[in-house]
């Protein structure tokens, strides 16, 4: 018995099998399929050649995504190390063991973990610039705030010892450490 | 599937061969927990299908001769299976 022609879709570079494995799942029929191959500038393929493409090619790629899985999660791992920010050993070790189920189990692309995983440390960043630059004013408006009063009561010391000019600065330094606050909080 | 065709040469008894894929899938797993299902998933890509009673003497067979380690994940409640060091040292030439 003559083997069957090698399936000329198998034997396409990688990034092609993976698109044309993507319009087979999404549901693309034979017709649809070799339309989008016509304007990839690719011969188009029978019905069987696409079946057995389809067949073959999941199967190969489910064997790559557990043969790649632990990769991929000590890559996520190691992406998230580098952030800034100490993180538990025992998280990460939770964190690849929940990458690699995810990846190995199908239920996500590795590369779309890595981008979630990225945009999550991002955000993380991000959110702790902004507590250490709140905390920085906070320093600032104390330190203003300290500075003003410490200058008024050397004032105040200054004066003499009259109750009613004493009266009068503490009503005016009340006054202006009020509109300090007023200020801040406009600002 | 290609591995088994590459794991079948050497294995006439059914069961030896079936324990030989097990650890051939789990080899590249390292020191990642892979689940029941999954595993039985990845077996049954290519005929002859294996069952799940096949499936779960198969890994008790490799546990007991400490070639496996399991756990139970509290949320699926699926086994989780990895190689033991000398699982990892038999699972080489595969």
């Amino acid at each position: 018995m003559n083997e069957p022609p090698p399936n000329p879709l198998l034997a396409l570079p990688q990034e092609q099998k993976e698109t044309i494995f993507i319009w087979l799942r999404e549901g693309s029929d034979h017709d649809a399929i070799n339309l989008r191959l016509r304007d990839a500038g690719l011969p188009s393929a029978s019905e069987r050649e696409i079946n057995s493409f389809f067949t073959e090619y999941a199967r190969e790629r489910w064997t790559r995504r557990i043969d790649r899985a632990a990769e991929e999660a000590d890559a996520l791992i190691a992406l998230v190390r580098r952030s800034p920010g100490q993180i538990p050993e025992a998280v990460l070790a939770a964190l690849g063991q929940e990458a690699f189920r995810q990846i190995a189990g199908g239920k996500v692309e590795s590369a779309d973990l890595a981008r979630y995983t990225s945009l999550f440390l991002r955000a993380r960043e991000q959110d702790r610039a902004e507590r250490a630059l709140h905390l920085q004013n906070e320093k600032l408006r104390l330190a203003r705030r300290n500075a003003t009063e410490k200058a008024l009561d050397s004032f105040a010391r200054e004066l003499p010892q009259n109750p009613a000019a004493l009266e009068a600065f503490q009503n005016l330094k009340n006054q202006l450490l009020d509109q300090t606050e007023h200020l801040e909080e406009v600002a | 599937m290609k591995p088994t065709a590459e794991t079948e040469a050497p294995y006439t008894d059914p069961e030896a061969l079936l324990q030989a894929r097990i650890l051939k899938i789990l080899k590249p797993c390292l020191s990642y927990w892979l689940d029941e299902q999954t595993l039985y998933l990845t077996l049954n890509l290519s005929r002859p299908a294996v069952t799940r009673a096949r499936l779960d003497d198969a890994l008790r067979a490799l546990r007991d001769k400490a070639y496996l380690d399991f756990r139970v994940d509290p949320l699926s409640r699926l086994t989780e299976w990895r190689l033991t060091p000398s699982g990892h040292a038999l699972a080489q030439p595969l």
